[in-house]
């Protein structure tokens, strides 16, 4: 009786095991295919909007409070549905441009143009760009999912990450809410 | 009764395995631009199929859109056929940034743990000599990993102009750091059995910038981080 007992108890633990190991390969596996496949889809989202653009009512506002030399966003509506915004904004030391996808009112992707000067605006010669980065944000249910900045895949561990995520969703929320 | 138990959990693993790997032990002939174009497209609508229409016209149009063959850059390392290195172009970008890569004829995309391992491995990496295996790391690294990128071999004139314009701008009022050294790609072996590669890259935007990378191998081959 003892001796059925742990034959079963070992076979549980060995099928249990076993299990595990199984689910955590066909898991590792998929959870890049789900990335990739959200991305997939983001991309097809975009030229959707994209393409729809002719259609949109176009509005251009001022926006207070993003950067400290101001900013300018035109709104992209399809009848009471916001898709896209696209931003200029200025600040002292850079200027930046800024493109905003939303589906359901969720931002999807967001893609940065940020330019450094060499000197802070209205301090002596007109100022130089010395340095430009790209930068772009994919989302899936309001999680950031994949962060490009350059050619570069940062990761949640990379230290500016969290900065960066914060401040476009930032970004993105000021300028939704000044509409 | 245990033993039994061990030999069918035995087996249950072995068909796991099989079971993770089937799709991709059947070998895919990918020697032309053209089948790789093929395969990348049977990926791409596996992931459309999955997510299915959605009834909204433009979206799902696009999602029916092939791709297209000017928007990938297929690379192949002559060094190994087996290895063939994957570029798309993304979102407002004209150049290429690296997608992935086929390593034995499946496809692994660029964040894969497992990438750099198998491309390795593909390069001769477990029977390489330690030296063997740091070659084999830069040449990973150059022609795999930053294929993408323009790997600078001699410094250019730009390279501390751009250093010295970036620190005016951030170190203002305070001390500047030290103004980086240039160095051809270099491969060391460090204590810990690690395979480190350095090197600086260039691209162009409005003026050139560079950039330093570094990646780390450990013994079996997995790359720790860039």
């Amino acid at each position: 009786m003892k001796r059925n007992f742990i034959t079963t108890l070992n076979g549980k633990i060995i099928y249990s095991l076993l299990l595990g190991i199984f689910t955590t390969l066909i898991w590792t596996n998929s959870a890049y295919s789900q990335t990739e496949k959200e991305i997939i889809k983001i991309r097809a989202e975009v030229a959707a909007i994209n393409k729809g653009g002719a259609k949109y009512t176009k509005t251009k506002k001022d926006v207070e409070g993003i950067s400290l030399e101001g900013a300018e966003a035109t709104y992209f509506y399809s009848g009471s549905d916001l898709k896209k915004i696209t931003t200029k904004m200025y600040g002292e030391t850079y200027k930046a441009t800024g493109e905003f996808y939303y589906e359901n009112g969720e931002l999807i992707f967001a893609f940065k143009k940020h330019h450094q000067y060499d000197t802070q605006i209205g301090v002596g010669n007109p100022p130089k760009v010395v340095r430009s980065e790209e930068q772009r944000f994919y989302f899936a249910n309001g999680k950031l999912i994949r962060l490009l900045v350059g050619k570069k895949e940062l990761k949640s561990s990379d230290e500016r990450y969290a900065e960066l995520k914060d401040d476009i969703v930032d970004d993105s929320s000021k300028i939704k809410g000044s509409f | 009764m245990t033993i039994s138990l061990l030999k069918h959990a035995l087996i249950f693993f072995a068909l796991s395995g099989f079971s993770v790997n089937c799709a991709n032990a059947q070998k895919i002939n990918l020697s032309t631009d053209k089948a790789v174009l093929a395969e990348l497209q049977k990926k791409a609508d596996e992931m459309r199929e999955a997510i299915g229409t959605t009834g909204n016209e433009k979206f799902d149009a696009a999602m029916k859109k092939p791709l297209d063959a000017k928007s990938v850059c297929i690379k192949r390392i002559k060094e190994s056929e087996k290895i063939i290195v994957i570029g798309l172009k993304e979102f407002g970008d004209d150049s290429f940034s690296f997608h992935g890569a086929f390593v034995d004829s499946r496809f692994y995309y660029s964040d894969e743990k497992t990438l750099s391992k198998n491309a390795l491995d593909a390069l001769g990496w477990q029977k390489a000599t330690q030296a063997q295996r740091e070659k084999l790391a830069k040449l990973w690294v150059e022609k795999g990993l930053l294929a993408f990128y323009t790997v600078l071999y001699t410094e250019d004139v730009d390279f501390l102009k751009d250093f010295q314009s970036k620190s005016e701008v951030t170190y203002k009022g305070g001390k500047p750091p030290s103004p980086p050294e240039f160095h051809p790609p270099q491969v060391v072996s460090n204590e810990g059995g690690e395979t480190v590669v350095t090197l600086w890259t260039s691209v162009m935007k409005t003026k050139k910038e560079f950039e330093h990378h570094q990646f780390r191998f450990v013994a079996d081959a997995s790359l720790l981080k860039d």
